[in-house]
């Protein structure tokens, strides 16, 4: 693969894993912010509380992404770090598996979802709700990929990539 | 059993089994319940769609990012090592001093931070470095760290606290001062302990510091210090909610972190920004996945069938009250606090009005239970935090801790039978 077209996917994937997040809780904070000292010194405004609802659901799911990024995300591994290595990467390519076929079960139907909900659009900024909800898809479709890539990488490379995370 | 609620239960056990992260594995036990389970209430867009809309609706969760972000500057700034000066010289010469700056800086850090693993790696860290100096013994050192970390959620804030609010539709206010006494309680207790292992292993003295440089400390900390007046003020004066406290706190932590300290510039704060992502991230998607989980629970009513059970165990609230605990020590050992609020508040909350156990009173028991956990093998996040600072073996810290976790489990059982240690405060604001 040419370098520049794996920089360009890094900072992509950056973009979605970490700037986005990084973005959207910035406006959580400052949206709070904005509200303790309108309510104080001159009106409560509503915009704060739903934009940074939004941007909670958005740094929640694309967060999450970044924790899995970088192997924070809560499991009980006591009995994988108790296995032999060959154990530990079957029940890799296992977990993986069974994480990557129910993703791809719910896909579909949550996008239906996501996009039936373009009708709705939130009070004050009048945002429509699939953009708000849009990440849900994002956090399925980068989940699948990135499992599915895992589980090839179990295959080719002698020793085991990492985690079942 | 019918056979989707079967297959619910095998995958979620075979999360556990192969190591499955638990957010994403919550998503898959529930999508194999959705896909075959004929259940008109169940289609296979109830992930999203119970996923999406609670968490748009949980206001009150926001509190969890913003406290998370709270901490990061906290630790970030130099407010940790303003309080660390404030506390050796609140401490003075005594023997095991610096053990005793540990606790007290811990209760004094538990006012800014809701999480007991902020507690561990900001200001521990500094305090297992300043105890290695003083030749102390590691392992000592570590457990004091964490044992005293503990007392982070339960003195407000705290974010265990606001998951059960949510999880239990009770007050945050009422729970965070619920916390205060049974968190000076543990406080007083590890000071106790300390002193006596102090005096037995003839530990170090502290330093003892004239009038003028204790005045010198405390006006250096106090801006650090004023944050608690700013976070427990503002929520009880009424100009804050809990949820904007967190983010009063952390506006304020910038400000002195730049201004007064000077000890803040972009690169930190980009740090601190990257950090809370990553923990919020980690904390909401168990939260978010949990919602279609316990849909399917409800809709199975789980939680009446496990109710029945108990009930049909004891009606009596005392004897409830010390299987609870014991079940959620155990559970402590084994899983981490966040996935055992999510599965099993919902579970318990029926029993507990059953027998009319009060519930801001459960749940700083619940939390302090679970904090216990932290500290507990096999799996104590806060044993592998101060170990990964130190450096000390895992074992050698295993068998310091140990009775250490006795003396807070004795404050556990005081605060489960006298509801008053937990309820006095929130009684004198109101609570009823």
């Amino acid at each position: 693969m040419p370098d520049w077209l794996k920089k360009t996917g890094k900072f992509l994937v950056d973009c979605i894993e970490l700037y986005v997040p990084i973005l959207t809780f910035s406006t959580l904070f400052v949206s709070f912010v904005i509200q303790i000292f309108a309510r104080k010194f001159f009106k409560p405004l509503i915009w704060p509380e739903e934009l940074s609802l939004i941007c909670f659901v958005w740094t929640a799911l694309l967060g999450g992404l970044y924790s899995k990024r970088m192997g924070t995300q809560v499991a009980f591994t006591m009995l994988y770090d108790a296995a032999k290595p060959e154990t530990k990467r079957i029940m890799r390519i296992v977990g993986n598996a069974l994480l990557l076929i129910a993703f791809a079960i719910i896909l579909v139907p949550s996008w239906n979802y996501v996009q039936f909900m373009a009708y709705k659009k939130s009070d004050a900024l009048r945002i429509p709700m699939n953009i708000a909800y849009f990440p849900f898809v994002v956090y399925l479709v980068d989940m699948i990929v990135r499992l599915a890539l895992e589980i090839v990488k179990e295959f080719t490379t002698p020793e085991a990539p990492g985690g079942a995370e | 059993m019918n056979i989707p609620l079967i297959v619910f239960v095998v995958s979620f056990v075979a999360v556990f089994l192969l190591g499955i992260p638990l957010a994403p594995g919550m998503m898959l036990s529930s999508a194999f319940y959705f896909l075959l389970s004929d259940n008109p209430a169940a289609s296979l867009d109830m992930v999203a769609i119970q996923f999406l809309t609670n968490l748009n609706a949980s206001f009150v969760l926001i509190a969890v990012p913003l406290f998370v972000f709270m901490a990061e500057i906290m630790n970030s700034g130099k407010v940790t090592e303003m309080i660390f000066s404030f506390s050796s010289a609140l401490v003075g010469k005594r023997k095991g001093a610096l053990a005793h700056v540990n606790i007290i800086n811990s209760i004094i850090f538990s006012g800014m931070t809701g999480s007991a693993l902020a507690d561990a790696s900001g200001p521990g860290n500094m305090e297992l470095k300043a105890m290695q100096q003083q030749g102390y013994d590691d392992a000592y050192s570590c457990a004091i760290s964490a044992a005293s970390a503990i007392i982070g959620p339960i003195i407000p804030p705290s974010i265990p606290m606001v998951m059960y609010a949510m999880l239990s539709s009770t007050s945050i206010g009422y729970l965070f001062l619920g916390g205060i006494i049974p968190g000076l309680l543990i406080g007083i207790a590890l000071l106790i302990y300390n002193a006596i292992i102090s005096n037995k292993r003839n530990y170090p003295e502290g330093k003892s510091f004239p009038p003028r440089e204790f005045w010198k400390f405390t006006l250096q900390a106090l801006p650090a210090l004023f944050t608690v007046v700013i976070l427990l003020g503002g929520i009880y004066t009424g100009v804050v909610t809990p949820t904007e406290a967190g983010a009063l706190a952390a506006f304020y932590g910038i400000l002195i972190s730049v201004f007064v300290y000077r000890a803040l510039g972009w690169k930190e704060l980009k740090q601190c920004l990257i950090n809370a992502v990553r923990t919020t991230g980690t904390l909401s998607l168990l939260v978010g996945s949990s919602f279609a989980f316990s849909y399917i629970v409800s809709i199975e009513q789980i939680p009446n069938v496990i109710a029945t059970f108990l009930l049909g165990l004891t009606q009596n609230k005392y004897v409830m009250l010390f299987i609870l605990n014991i079940a959620l020590l155990i559970l402590g050992c084994f899983l981490d606090t966040t996935p055992i609020q999510l599965i099993f508040t919902p579970i318990i909350i029926p029993i507990l009005s059953q027998l009319g156990i009060d519930l801001v009173h459960f749940g700083v028991v619940m939390v302090l239970n679970l904090m216990i956990g932290l500290a507990t093998p096999p799996y104590g996040m806060l044993l592998f935090t101060v170990s990964g600072l130190s450096g000390a073996p895992l074992k050698d810290i295993i068998r310091e801790i140990l009775p250490m976790v006795f003396v807070i489990i004795i404050v556990l059982f005081l605060i489960t039978y006298i509801p008053d240690l937990v309820l006095f405060i929130p009684k004198l604001s109101g609570y009823k």
